[in-house]
């Protein structure tokens, strides 16, 4: 029984030009304590996804269809008021390090107390207490709870960010980028933290990233995004050994890998189509260097290839043979764009 | 916080050497003036012998440089010489009427900036539908008028034609109020204080709500509004403590140009509803060639705003955490 | 250079285009500038002539098929007096806007492209006119240097290029760090010609759209001048009209006709400025626009 169900979940964007499908159509489960790993390239979705989920939208957004469950309620068809009752609470999120996520005006030891008090039902002292524990737990000493977010350093901020996630004990967390801008070092230390994290309070978590290494590190699942489409989702030993979609393949090749920290970076190259009226057939195709004639004129539906593993890719055979040649530089080179 | 209380004494001498620069230029303007200055002062039939012992009453038989040091002199004492046409110190005329100003100011600026906060936070909520459309055109309007047009047509409608509230003035004829106190407690001082000051209040409106609207929407595009939403917080603790809140600093920074705007709006206004104040006091000094009242209405309009422009940088720096006073410059 | 001056003209042209606001901000000017040219052809008679009939002098009369707008107390067509009040209007406006945009351009342009000394000198001029308060000082000044239009608008161009200033620049200090400007000064460009040339042309717009709010001010305390009685007593401006309204107690008398439409011709012509100049919140502030 899944904790949380996302099932064919759409978000458009409403614009001048006409309506962007951001997120066309996406569904993935998440069981208690597991974690999914939502990976793209920026602008397809992931960020959306995450958002429609939570239904924190921009105001040109609407979900045209789809369902989101969690334990048995459908989110799309809560109330505003049954929502905010619902956020943090059940799902609290672990935003970007860049962004300044915390308001600046404001303590910290502010925004723990007002989100513990007004929304966990809290005591001032009991309020007090927790957040200086949760602080202990992330590393950082209690005193800090007293700072406004601007004297914070980066990983320090990130760390804080994470303690007020875990304010409410919630069962999901979202993690939208949250080593991004970090530099290597402090990034390591973050993802442990999130990792060992997870693991001893049991959550369940859905971490958003462009780089697939964070994913591998972290998530039990993978689900890979392309322009607003899920091309590929598995386990992540499945991903990462036995990738079935070009890209993935190509994600693979562009960010360095733990296990052969030597090999060299290949960019896909291009960018990803137009939302607005995208493009007929599978939505790589114009960037994939295995494309056939037939990959622009029909759209692949995702298919299960083997247990638990499935591919939205007009290959089901020979992809061992895919695989090696999706690793060489020329291979990427010869896309005319 | 040493050093920030260095920046502010800082801050503060800036501000008195473009109060002493003003003054100056304001010397000037009225010596250089052409025409005798005592001319409002003097009465045809003034002998030779009584227009020069008049010239050394008022100094102005020194040469110039004398002049402009016992000017500057005087000034730093708070003496600003005598009012030609009420035959006593300007400092006491000044007194008498400037209470009334700050009334009016105060009130029309409580008023103004209320509902220009409050209908930024409106507009700002609800940007790209029709009522904000509807909104910046009001607000266009309130900007455009003249704003003793405003005053002319609240007093043909609602005094002359209506008869709800007088005519002028800031208290029924009359009628004497023992004390500011007193005053303050009146009835009927509101009821006169309310025409000009909701004439005020129209013309300030404009800047709070424009600049507010704009801050809002920059500030709702910020990561932590987003996330406070996540949070479940609740529309109106979003929208207030995180948007509005964070939006709301430079709108007290251009409180100061408010007041700015109202010392000179107040000139026009007050003549129109013949309210007793300072601006008021100034038309009259011109109109008189009063010339030592109005310099000195002038310096203390001027002062006011200069010294107001200084308060909103130090106020600027103890709301918001982030601005050091030396990072602003 | 040719380019440069046919570039910006095509910015100018595809804003005005782009952008409805500014379409009708023009639009009310250039009716405007028709009104005050061909004042002498609409005007039904001289605004100065006291109109009788028979031995009866024609007072206070309220608008008829005669006089559109009425009469006022000495029995002058109020008509012809609006029409021929948006000459002066229009010429305070756009000669004050002119001193503001050369004057406030000047100061910009010097102080963002030397910086340094030039710069903090002509900024803290800049803030001192900033500490004047501004009807204040047009009154004080037009008082006693005697009721002319020109007085007005020297007072005002005395003060009002302080914004200005200060806007363009700011835009100076981004423009100078572009590329082009250091291509420019590698190839030996004199001072001067780097900013009149190359600078100039990237700020004009702004310059221009602050010069359009610029006339709107200038029309507004023009107005309250001549309310005030400060104004030049031989023309008939919208303010001289307010003002005559207001001491002839037309108010009192409920003359509508009298005191409403100059109010309405001065907002029109304020809001024109405004108008042009909300369009540049789109060209200052894209990320503002709509999706």
């Amino acid at each position: 029984m899944a904790l949380l169900s996302v099932n064919d979940l759409k978000v458009f964007y409403e614009t001048k030009k006409g309506v962007s499908r951001a997120v066309d159509g996406i569904s993935f489960n998440l069981k208690e304590g597991e974690s999914i790993g939502l990976v793209g390239e920026s602008g397809c979705g992931k960020s959306t996804t995450v958002k429609g989920i939570v239904r924190v939208m921009d105001k040109n957004a609407f979900s045209p269809g789809g369902e989101v469950k969690f334990s048995n309620k459908d989110i799309l068809k809560l109330t505003e008021d049954e929502l905010n009752q619902l956020r943090w609470r059940d799902i609290a999120m672990i935003p970007q390090a860049a962004m300044d996520s915390l308001n600046p005006v404001y303590t910290v030891k502010n925004q723990f107390l007002e989100v513990m008090l007004l929304k966990g039902g809290l005591s001032k002292n009991e309020a007090l207490n927790k957040a200086e524990n949760l602080f202990k737990l992330v590393g950082l000493n209690p005193q800090m709870l007293n700072y406004y977010s601007h004297q914070f350093s980066g990983g320090m901020k990130q760390r804080a960010v994470i303690a007020l996630a875990l304010a409410l004990d919630p069962k999901i967390i979202i993690a939208d980028e949250p080593v991004t801008a970090l530099d290597v070092i402090v990034q390591h230390q973050i993802l442990k933290e999130i990792k060992d994290l997870r693991k001893r309070l049991g959550l369940a978590m859905i971490m958003i990233t462009h780089d697939i290494s964070v994913v591998a590190q972290t998530c039990d699942n993978i689900a890979v995004m392309y322009a607003g489409k899920i091309v590929e989702k598995g386990s992540s030993i499945q991903i990462l050994k036995n990738a079935f979609h070009p890209y993935t393949m190509g994600l693979e090749n562009a960010f360095p890998n733990l296990n052969e920290p030597e090999k060299e970076l290949i960019s896909i190259e291009g960018a990803p189509p137009s939302l607005i009226n995208p493009p007929a057939g599978c939505r790589f195709a114009p960037r994939c260097p295995f494309a056939e004639e037939i990959c622009f004129k029909e759209e692949p539906d995702l298919e299960e290839l083997e247990l638990g593993h499935f591919s939205a890719c007009i290959y089901h055979n020979n992809l061992d043979q895919l695989r090696s040649k999706a690793k060489e530089v020329e291979t990427w080179q010869k896309i005319n764009i | 916080m040493q050093n920030k209380w260095k920046v502010i004494a800082e801050r503060f001498g800036q501000m008195l050497i473009t109060l002493w620069i003003i003054a100056t230029i304001l010397f000037f303007i009225f010596r250089l003036m052409p025409g005798n200055p005592l001319v409002a002062y003097i009465d045809p039939t003034f002998t030779e012998e009584q227009q020069q012992a008049l010239m050394q009453q008022f100094g102005l038989d020194k040469p110039l440089h004398v002049q402009y040091f016992v000017f500057l002199k005087n000034l730093v004492q708070g003496e600003l010489g005598d009012s030609f046409f009420f035959r006593d110190s300007v400092t006491n005329v000044i007194a008498k009427v400037l209470p009334n100003t700050l009334y009016l100011m105060i009130f029309a600026l409580i008023i103004a900036y209320t509902i220009g906060i409050l209908g930024g936070i409106l507009l700002a909520w609800h940007r790209g539908e029709k009522i904000e459309t509807l909104g910046i055109i009001l607000t266009l309007f309130t900007r455009a008028a003249p704003q003793f047009w405003v005053g002319m047509i609240l007093l043909a409608v609602f005094s002359f034609q209506f008869n709800i509230f007088p005519s002028g003035g800031a208290s029924a004829a009359g009628q004497v109020f023992n004390s500011e106190f007193d005053k303050l407690t009146s009835i009927s001082f509101y009821y006169h204080l309310f025409l000009p000051a909701l004439t005020l209040s129209i013309y300030l409106l404009g800047l709070p709500l424009l600049l507010m609207r704009s801050n809002m929407l920059d500030i709702m595009n910020e990561a932590y509004v987003d996330m406070a939403k996540m949070r479940g917080l609740g529309k109106f603790r979003v929208m207030f403590k995180y948007a509005a809140r964070n939006a709301f600093l430079p709108v007290v920074t251009a409180m100061a140009v408010g007041v700015g705007y109202a010392m000179g709006g107040n000139v026009i206004i007050e003549t129109v509803f013949s309210w007793p104040g300072l601006g008021r006091l100034l038309v009259k000094a011109v109109s008189t060639s009063d010339y030592p009242l109005a310099q000195g209405a002038f310096i203390l309009i001027a002062a006011v705003m200069v010294f107001m422009n200084f308060m909103a940088d130090i106020i600027y720096s103890l709301l918001d955490p982030r601005v050091t006073l030396e990072s602003r410059r | 250079m040719k380019r440069i001056i046919i570039n910006t003209f095509k910015n100018i042209n595809t804003f005005l285009k782009n952008d409805k606001f500014a379409m009708v901000g023009v639009m009310i000017y250039i009716f405007f500038t028709l009104i005050a040219i061909f004042a002498p052809v609409i005007a039904p008679y001289d605004p100065h002539e006291m109109h009788r009939e028979g031995a009866k002098f024609m007072f206070n009369q309220p608008p008829s098929q005669k006089f559109w707008l009425g009469t006022t107390n000495m029995g002058r067509d109020l008509f012809s007096q609006l029409v021929y009040g948006a000459r002066p209007a229009l010429m305070v406006g756009f000669s004050a806007a002119f001193f503001v945009v050369i004057v406030g351009t000047l100061v910009g342009l010097i102080a963002g492209y030397y910086r340094g000394k030039v710069d903090s000198i002509l900024m803290r001029i800049t803030d001192i006119a900033f500490g004047i308060p501004f009807t204040p000082f047009v009154i004080v000044l037009v008082g006693f240097l005697g009721p002319s239009i020109w007085n007005i608008v020297v007072a005002m161009a005395l003060l009002l290029w302080r914004d200005t200033a200060r806007v363009i620049r700011a835009q100076v200090l981004t423009v100078r760090e572009r590329s082009f400007i250091e291509g420019a000064r590698v190839s030996g460009a004199s001072d001067l010609r780097i900013i009149f040339i190359y600078i100039a042309p990237n700020i004009l717009p702004l310059s221009f759209l602050y010069g359009s709010l610029a006339v709107g001010w200038a029309i507004l305390t023009e107005a309250a001048v001549s309310f005030l009685g400060f104004g030049d007593p031989q023309i008939i401006s919208w303010g001289y009209m307010l003002n005559d309204a207001y001491v002839s107690q037309a108010l009192s008398r409920g003359a509508y006709y009298w005191f409403v439409p100059p109010g309405i011709c001065i907002m029109l012509v304020v809001m024109a400025g405004f108008y042009i100049g909300r369009g540049s919140e789109e060209i200052l502030h894209p990320r503002l626009k709509k999706y």
